[in-house]
Order: C-alpha cells, then sequence, then structure tokens
C-alpha cells in the first residue's frame, strides 16, 4: 500500500510540476528607420496590422513599430502619411492615430479618433482626418495632436487628395466632396461614374478619378465597366475614359516622370493609360498575384504593387520599373495596401 | 516536455496496483464516453463527476484531447478535431444533427450541462454513419430519463458574476415518466487581462462580454403493451451575450448576439418480436442568430429543420444483424445574405450489417449511407469496422470510412461570394486501434489517418474586393491518440483515478486548387499538434480532490505558418475539493474549483486574452434520490 501512495504522489508532482511558461519579453533595439516602409492592414479584428520596414541593402524586413516601441498597432492599419518630422500611422479599426518620430519611430503622440481612414496636411499646422462611420472630416491640429473641430460633409469619407487649397475627398456614394482648406467649408460636391475608389493628383490643376464600375454581388458578373474620369480645379469632370471591365475597386497611381496614370481593378493586370485616354496594358503579373495596392516611387521611377495573398498569409511586395522589369520582391506583413519610402 | 510529461504521466499510472474500488457516487454524473454499439476505434469510456463547467465547450476544453476553439469564456465556441476544421464535427443531441445549415457550426456554448446527461466524443470512423458534416468525427449527446421521484437542481457561483441556477423535477405517473428543468446562466465576464497594445501594458477589465442564458427543458416518455415506447423531448434556449473586441480593436462597435434555440424530438420503439425492433423519429430543431453593432444595420438570422427516420434492426440469426434506416430532413434558412430564404431537402437511405462470429471471436461490420440533397446525390459514405480480441487484454480494431460534408447555406448562396457550383467535400478515413483493458485500467492507442478533398474555404475573388467560397484546397490530416483510465485502492475507504487523453496531430495542405501555392504543405492555421488532458481524482469517504490538467500546444495564426504568428502552447491546471453530504432523503454535494491554478497568461486566439486564475463555487441537491 504504501508503494501504491508514494507512486500516486510522484504521478501527482510529475504534474504539478510541469507547469506554467514564462511570458517573454520584448526587446527593443536602436534601428535605423530607412527603407521601404509596407502598411499592412492585418485581418479584419484580428488585431495584427503592422508597419513594416524593408532594408533592401541587407534584404532584411521586420514589424519597425513594434521594435520601435515595443508594442504591437492594432487592428485595420489602413495609411501612413509623412507630414513634418512626423509620421501619421492611421489605424482604423482600433479608432486611433499613432504619430512617431520619423527618425526613430518613436510614438510621440496617440490621436483618439473614430474610424479613421487617412490623414492629409492642408497647411504646415493642420490636417485632416477622413472617417469612415461618421459624415465629417475631422480637423487635426499638427501642433498639438488634437481634433480641432468636424465639418459635416453628409456622407462617410475615404481617400483625400489637395489641389490648389481644395480637398477633394472620395465618398461611398459615387461624391467626391470638395472642401476649402482655408476656412474648412465644404463648397462643392461631385457626382462621379459608378464605383468611386481612387483619386490621383495629375500635375497641381487636375485630379484623375478611378470608378470600378458595378458588379453583380450574386454571381461577380459585371454590370458596368469602369471608368477613369478626369477632374478639373473648377470641380467639373472634363473627360471620362471608358474602361473594358468592372471590378468591386481598384488602386491608381500617377507617374509625372511618364504621364502616365497606371491603375488595376484588383486583379493581375496593370495598365496605363496616357492623359489623352489610350489605354495599353502595363503588366501582368504572375498567376496567383493580384494588385492590392499600388504606389509610384517619383524618385527611381518604380511602381510597386502590394499583393494581399489570401490576407491570413505574408502579403507580397513586387516593384516594377516603368519597362515592366521586375527590380525588387519581398515579403511583408498580413494585407499590405501601401508603401512609403524613407531614403 | 508537457507534453512528455503527460504521456509519461499517462503511460506511467497504469502500474499501480489496483484494489477494489467503493468510492463515493457522485449522484449526478454526467458522462463523456466513447459510444456503444459501434465497432469503434475511439476513445475508451471515461465518467466524469458534473463539474463547474456551465457548457459542453468547458466540459470538452478540459476533459478530452479536442481543441474548443473560443474567443473568450461565453462566446462561440468550436471544435477541432483530428486537425480538423469546425465544420467537420457533427453535433448529434438525441440522433438529431444540430450543425446549423447556414454556416455549418453548432456553438457548443450554447448547451448548458445541466441539459445534458451523456456524451460521446466519437473520434472514430464510425462517425461517418452519422452522415453530413461528419468528416472529423461526430459529438453524440444524449438526455437519459430515469425513473425515479426527485426533485434535483444546483446553484453555482464564481469570479467575473458568474452565477447558475436549475431545477429539474422528475414525476412518475403510472406508466408515464416526466422531467422537467429550468436553468439560468449569467457572467459578466470582466476578468482583467495585461493589454499588451498599451504603453506599460496595463491591467484592464475585459468589456462587452456579458452572457446570459435562460433555459427550459420537458422531456417524457410513457410506454403501451411494452411493446411500443413513446420518448419526447423539448428544449428552449434563449441566450444574449456581448462580443467582445480583440485587445487592439475599437470596442466602440459594441457588438451583441441573441440566439434562440428550440429542439424537439419525439422517438417511438417498438418491438415488433425478440428479433425485430423499428424506431421512428420525428424531429423539429429552429435557430434565430440576431446580431447588433452599432456600426452596421441589425443582422437577423433564422433557419429551420424537420426530419423524419426511420431504423428498423433486424436479428437475422445468431450472428447476423442488419440496421436499415430511411431519413429525410427538410432545412431552410433566411439570412441578410438571402433574404428571399433558400431551402433543401436531404433524403438517405442507410444499412448496415453487423456479423459477429464466436470462434475465432471477431466482431466485423459494414455499412453505407446513400444522401440525396435535392436533386443531386452525395458522395456515398461506406464504412468497415473489424473488432478482433488478440487475447483476454488486448482488443484490436479497425476502420475505413467515406464520408462527406455538404457546402452550407453561406456558402452556396451569400449574396456577394456565395457558390452555387460548390462541390461537397469528399473524405476518407482510416485508422487502427490497440485496447488493453483489465479489471481497473483501460488504454488505447489509436493512429489514424484522414483525406479530405474539395475543402471549402472563402478566398479573395477578383484580386482582393470580394471574397468567394470555392473548392479551394485537399487536406491530410495523421496521428495518433493515447487514451488511458485508472484507478486504485489506497486503503478501504479512499481511492485514486485518474484518466487522460492525448492527440498529436499533423494537417496539412496537400494541394491547393489555385495559383497561389503558398499555403501547399502548411499546417492549417489554428490546428495545435498537441493536445490533451489528464485528470487525477482522490476520493476518500465522501470527499473528493480533483487535478485538471490540460495541454494545448502551439499553433499557427497565419495560414502560411509564419514564425512571428506562432502562438504558444499552454497549460492549464485546474483544481477542485468536493463533499457530499447526505441526510435521510436529501443529498448535497458542495464543490469549490479553482481555475487556471497557476494563474497562466495564455491565448486560444491571437490577441484573445483569456482568464486568469479564477474561483467557482457550486452547491447541488437531490431529494429523494435513489442510491444504487
Amino acid at each position: 500500500m504504501n508503494k501504491n501512495k508514494f507512486s500516486c504522489l510522484l504521478a501527482l508532482l510529475v504534474l504539478t510540476f510541469s507547469a506554467c511558461k514564462k511570458d517573454q519579453d520584448l526587446s527593443v533595439e536602436t534601428e535605423n528607420y530607412k527603407g521601404i516602409f509596407v502598411v499592412n492592414e492585418g485581418g479584419f479584428a484580428k488585431s495584427n496590422g503592422s508597419i513594416g520596414l524593408y532594408k533592401p541593402g541587407e534584404k532584411k524586413y521586420f514589424d519597425a513599430f513594434k521594435k520601435a516601441n515595443g508594442l504591437p498597432l492594432g487592428d485595420i492599419v489602413q495609411s501612413m502619411s509623412l507630414i513634418g518630422a512626423n509620421y501619421y500611422i492611421v489605424v482604423n479599426n482600433s479608432n486611433k492615430i499613432e504619430v512617431v518620430s520619423q527618425s526613430e519611430f518613436k510614438s510621440v503622440a496617440t490621436i483618439n479618433t473614430p474610424s479613421p481612414r487617412f490623414v492629409l496636411p492642408v497647411s504646415a499646422s493642420k490636417a485632416y482626418i477622413s472617417n469612415f462611420y461618421n459624415n465629417s472630416i475631422k480637423v487635426l491640429d499638427l501642433n498639438t495632436k488634437s481634433i480641432l473641430k468636424s465639418i459635416e460633409i453628409n456622407h462617410n469619407s475615404d481617400q483625400m487628395v489637395l489641389m490648389n487649397k481644395k480637398v477633394y475627398i472620395t465618398t461611398f456614394d459615387n461624391k467626391v466632396m470638395v472642401l476649402n482648406s482655408a476656412n474648412d467649408s465644404l463648397v462643392d460636391s461631385v457626382a462621379t461614374a459608378s464605383g468611386l475608389s481612387k483619386l490621383a493628383n495629375i500635375g497641381s490643376n487636375k485630379i484623375a478619378i478611378l470608378c470600378a464600375g458595378v458588379v453583380d454581388w450574386n454571381n461577380g458578373s459585371i454590370i458596368e465597366n469602369g471608368k477613369i474620369q478626369i477632374l478639373n480645379d473648377s470641380n467639373k469632370i472634363e473627360s471620362s475614359f471608358a474602361l473594358s471591365s468592372g471590378s468591386y475597386g481598384g488602386s491608381m497611381v500617377y507617374s509625372s516622370n511618364t504621364a502616365f496614370i497606371y491603375f488595376s481593378l484588383g486583379n493581375n493586370v496593370i495598365y496605363k493609360m496616357s492623359l489623352s485616354g489610350i489605354i495599353t496594358e502595363f503588366k501582368t503579373l504572375e498567376a496567383g498575384r493580384n494588385v492590392y495596392g499600388l504606389t509610384y516611387n517619383s524618385s527611381n521611377s518604380t511602381i510597386y504593387v502590394t499583393d494581399a495573398g489570401d490576407f491570413n498569409s505574408a502579403g507580397k511586395i513586387i516593384a516594377y520599373d516603368l519597362s515592366g522589369n521586375k527590380v525588387l520582391e519581398f515579403d511583408a506583413g498580413i494585407a499590405p495596401n501601401a508603401v512609403l519610402f524613407n531614403d | 516536455m508537457k507534453a512528455f510529461l503527460l504521456i509519461s504521466t499517462l503511460l506511467f499510472m497504469p502500474f499501480l496496483h489496483a484494489a477494489k474500488e467503493g468510492d463515493t457516487s457522485v449522484w449526478r454524473n454526467f458522462e463523456l464516453i466513447a459510444s456503444k454499439g459501434n465497432i469503434n476505434s475511439g476513445s475508451v469510456k471515461i465518467n466524469l463527476p458534473i463539474g463547474q463547467e456551465s457548457s459542453l465547450a468547458d466540459v470538452l476544453s478540459r476533459n478530452s484531447a479536442l481543441f474548443i476553439k473560443y474567443y473568450s469564456p461565453g462566446s462561440l465556441a468550436s471544435t477541432s478535431m483530428r486537425g480538423m476544421g469546425a465544420q467537420h464535427t457533427a453535433i448529434l443531441w438525441n440522433g438529431i444533427n444540430l450543425q446549423s445549415s447556414m454556416n455549418g457550426i453548432m456553438d457548443l456554448n450554447l448547451l448548458p450541462m445541466f441539459f445534458l446527461d451523456k456524451a460521446a466524443v466519437e473520434t472514430g470512423a464510425n462517425a461517418s454513419s452519422c452522415g453530413n458534416g461528419a468528416i472529423a468525427g461526430a459529438i453524440i449527446l444524449n438526455n437519459e430519463l430515469k425513473g425515479s421521484e426527485r426533485v434535483y437542481g444546483e446553484i453555482g457561483m464564481g469570479s467575473y458574476g458568474s452565477k447558475s441556477a436549475g431545477i429539474g423535477l422528475s414525476v412518475s405517473l403510472k406508466k408515464v415518466l416526466l422531467n422537467t428543468r429550468f436553468m439560468s446562466r449569467f457572467a459578466a465576464n470582466d476578468f482583467e487581462f495585461t493589454n499588451i497594445f498599451q504603453v506599460n501594458k496595463p491591467k484592464e477589465k475585459m468589456l462587452n462580454n456579458q452572457f446570459f442564458q435562460n433555459g427550459f427543458m420537458q422531456e417524457g416518455s410513457f410506454s403501451i403493451k411494452s411493446k411500443h415506447n413513446f420518448y419526447f423531448n423539448f428544449w428552449y434556449l434563449e441566450t444574449q451575450r456581448q462580443l467582445p473586441s480583440a485587445m487592439g480593436v475599437s470596442s466602440l462597435a459594441k457588438e451583441h448576439q441573441d440566439d434562440y434555440n428550440t429542439l424537439f424530438v419525439l422517438k417511438h420503439e417498438y418491438k415488433i418480436n425478440t428479433k425485430t425492433s423499428l424506431v421512428n423519429k420525428l424531429a423539429y430543431t429552429s435557430e434565430n442568430i440576431n446580431y447588433f453593432n452599432l456600426f452596421y444595420p441589425d443582422a437577423y438570422n433564422s433557419a429551420k429543420s424537420m426530419l423524419a427516420e426511420s431504423e428498423l434492426k433486424t436479428q437475422l440469426n445468431r450472428s447476423l444483424e442488419l440496421t436499415s434506416a430511411i431519413n429525410n430532413t427538410f432545412q431552410k434558412a433566411w439570412t441578410d445574405g438571402y433574404r428571399q430564404g433558400v431551402d433543401r431537402n436531404l433524403f438517405s437511405l442507410y444499412a448496415k450489417l453487423s456479423w459477429t462470429v464466436k470462434s475465432p471471436k471477431l466482431k466485423l461490420s459494414i455499412a453505407n449511407r446513400q444522401l440525396l440533397s435535392n436533386t443531386s446525390w452525395a458522395p456515398a459514405t461506406p464504412d468497415f469496422g473489424l473488432e478482433m480480441p488478440l487475447n483476454k487484454i488486448l482488443k484490436l480494431k479497425v476502420n475505413a470510412a467515406y464520408s462527406f460534408r455538404l457546402p452550407s447555406f453561406n456558402d452556396l448562396y451569400w449574396q456577394g461570394g456565395g457558390n452555387q457550383n460548390l462541390l461537397p467535400e469528399k473524405g476518407k478515413k482510416i485508422e487502427s486501434s490497440i485496447e488493453f483493458k483489465n479489471k481497473n485500467l483501460k488504454m488505447g492507442l489509436t493512429a489514424f489517418f484522414h483525406h479530405v478533398d474539395n475543402w471549402i474555404l472563402w478566398v479573395p475573388f477578383n484580386g482582393a474586393a470580394s471574397w468567394m467560397a470555392t473548392n479551394a484546397k485537399e487536406i491530410e490530416s495523421h496521428g495518433f491518440e493515447l487514451a488511458s483510465e485508472w484507478k486504485c485502492a489506497l486503503s478501504a475507504s479512499s481511492f485514486l483515478k485518474f484518466y487522460g487523453r492525448y492527440q498529436l496531430v499533423s494537417s496539412k495542405n496537400t494541394d491547393v486548387y489555385g495559383p497561389d501555392k503558398t499555403i501547399l504543405g502548411k499546417q492549417l492555421f489554428y490546428t495545435p499538434k498537441q493536445t490533451g488532458t489528464a485528470n487525477v481524482q482522490y476520493l476518500f469517504g465522501k470527499n473528493r480532490v480533483s487535478l485538471n490538467y490540460s495541454l494545448t500546444g502551439s499553433r499557427f495564426a497565419t495560414a502560411d505558418n509564419q514564425v512571428d504568428g506562432l502562438l504558444p502552447a499552454f497549460y492549464l491546471f485546474n483544481f477542485s475539493l468536493a463533499k457530499d453530504v447526505y441526510y435521510k432523503s436529501l443529498k448535497t454535494a458542495v464543490e469549490f474549483s479553482i481555475l487556471n491554478l497557476f494563474n497562466s497568461n495564455y491565448y486560444v486566439f491571437e490577441n484573445r486574452p483569456m482568464p486568469l486564475r479564477n474561483y467557482q463555487i457550486s452547491i447541488k441537491f437531490n431529494i429523494n434520490y435513489e442510491q444504487k
């Protein structure tokens, strides 16, 4: 019986002392935050969005925000903008904007604001914040990092571009809203073609508008092809070019070096369009790749494609020169949508 | 290392010397057992004294090698069995499949323990005979109407505002037995966690995480001339719960969900003669899921199903038994994705021939189910079983089977991604077990292999602008399961009991039907390779001390198995003390439990914190208990 008791107790001890694991501490190292930043949205409600940094020389990629601050970033990292000496990282579903220094990528402020999408500087001391769930644009004081006021625009808002002190804002209702940034007032709205998706400045007096068309949600069939429209400084659509297909959305950039608009409707084909409306295929990506975002690097005339893959695996960044040759490829985080360059 | 200790313990404990058991009886056992009647190479039987667990999800996560996936206590809980998905385990309640026709999942947190009497975890290939959705296996839930007249109930309370109460009444009126149960449970679930998304990682309280459920159950039976036995069971459950956000996610949306579930089954057993019996069954299930979010329109989803089934069992001769069944199930659902409503009719025929040979002692079975979904034939699901004693204490079991899963209504019809060209998922599996059994010890070792083709997945469509359900890939899962149970007497009035489960599984994508092959050869994400549990109980007099240990291995949070996305393994200990008190016909039991004894900081899902050490106490009572 003693042998029984001993064996039982020994077994209990084996179980009891096979105990717990210590939490691992995140180490924060000194880093030179130069290279190619990647905005990784992450999966919805998973809080795995990030800002990655790729250093081409070292062929090294890491989570920049986590490394600099010892913290994960949050849920749906929508955009990042360099304003002055700080980056403004918009974390949409965390309802915040993290402000980090350009040099060390350290957090200098956190701005809490509901469902932000993009930050656009409109003067040295002021920026606008678009808003996914709210019909207003927030006005941000860049000095105090606080919200000054809201401008009602009667629509949810998304991407913004600045042209001659006016801010053009995409909505989800096929309307571009126009604000006067001098007095923060709504001055106009412009009806667009169906599937309003993206804006891009063309020089200083025009804006290209990508409209993706209409797709039947039931079966994916295209009901209406997309268009690229050109908006002038008088808030008038001066030309409209039909696309050969339609989609749920797309991406677009403008190259001032070549005066071409490069765009994709979300599949694996990138087109280029001259300002006179002639559209040709620029590049068809290899099978299995898709364009989730496009970014143009004017300093070396390259187009960066972000491919979100299955949204559960590492996305890919692929860069092409303007002849369509691949010049760079690397893995990023979950669902990359854009890149920024800090040379 | 922890897994090694678990396995070592599983193997070491049997060598304790055995003795007669005369432990204290727990008056309302919940049984988590391997099902009987099939030549099954699944688990050996275990009996669990009912603990503080409030839902089936809690019981399975602490007492089986299944990986139970849930964001937070009380939230949607599903199971991963043998490395497969939540939609690949059929949940059968009194023979009725509870998997939702909308999404193919049954939420295990909706099933209160107070309403359940028995559960079988059918990991064996024989689960295929359960029909649609049993690709990995099945969890078989049953109620058992006992003849005793009694009033019984339980009251519990614990950390984070948890409170539960249940009361039952059994009456016997000549040949009519009636059993009524009411239950209610509430938990604020406002546990403290470390917020790793904030500077200095402050301690915060979980918000928007309340759970509230009320339920009513009525079952009854009566006999006519002892040949006809009728049984019915009716459940109604109302559940309201808040849906907490992951760390780092804004909680402004204040998501919450209301569930309303109705289950009804009427069973008629007719003993035609000594060799033939007929079981007829009618059933109705209804689920309403209403989802609320401050930023989106409310979503109202509803599904209903009606079932009629007849099963005829005939003893053809001394060694041959034939079982045949015909089943018709009608399913209909309405959601925001298909507001007009969609439906389908599932008609199936089933036959099973069982052959028992006396010399050499052998049991063989061969079965098949063929299902017709509207006008389309589903894949046939033949299965074969062999059971052969090797000697007095060792038994060999072999099973091989085909299985399938029909696409859910969401997969087929959801506006914006539903795909009516989807094929059913097709599975095949083979397994073999060696079982050891003597007076005080049972052990089982099972090796298994599963192959699933046409695995349905929602993948980005047309770039990333939308998602569509597709037959995306093929997977293979293989591994082994170790099960053990034994007991030993330390003295005339003190006993030690142990039971354990361990599973090692590799579940990988072996083909991908698209140009992007990133996930080829990768372990399925959120699928741990190792899971296990060990339970030790020391019983003395009318007292019981229990220690429960569970292991969940590391698992990838990304489909391409990024090391950065590897969630660490976690090991949980739960401890409980219980005492039974008898006074004439009144029997009470008081139990005190410490859950997560060593205060482990762990996540089941990425960025979803779970409770640290917490406490529960419960009192159960039973009047007019008829002790066996």
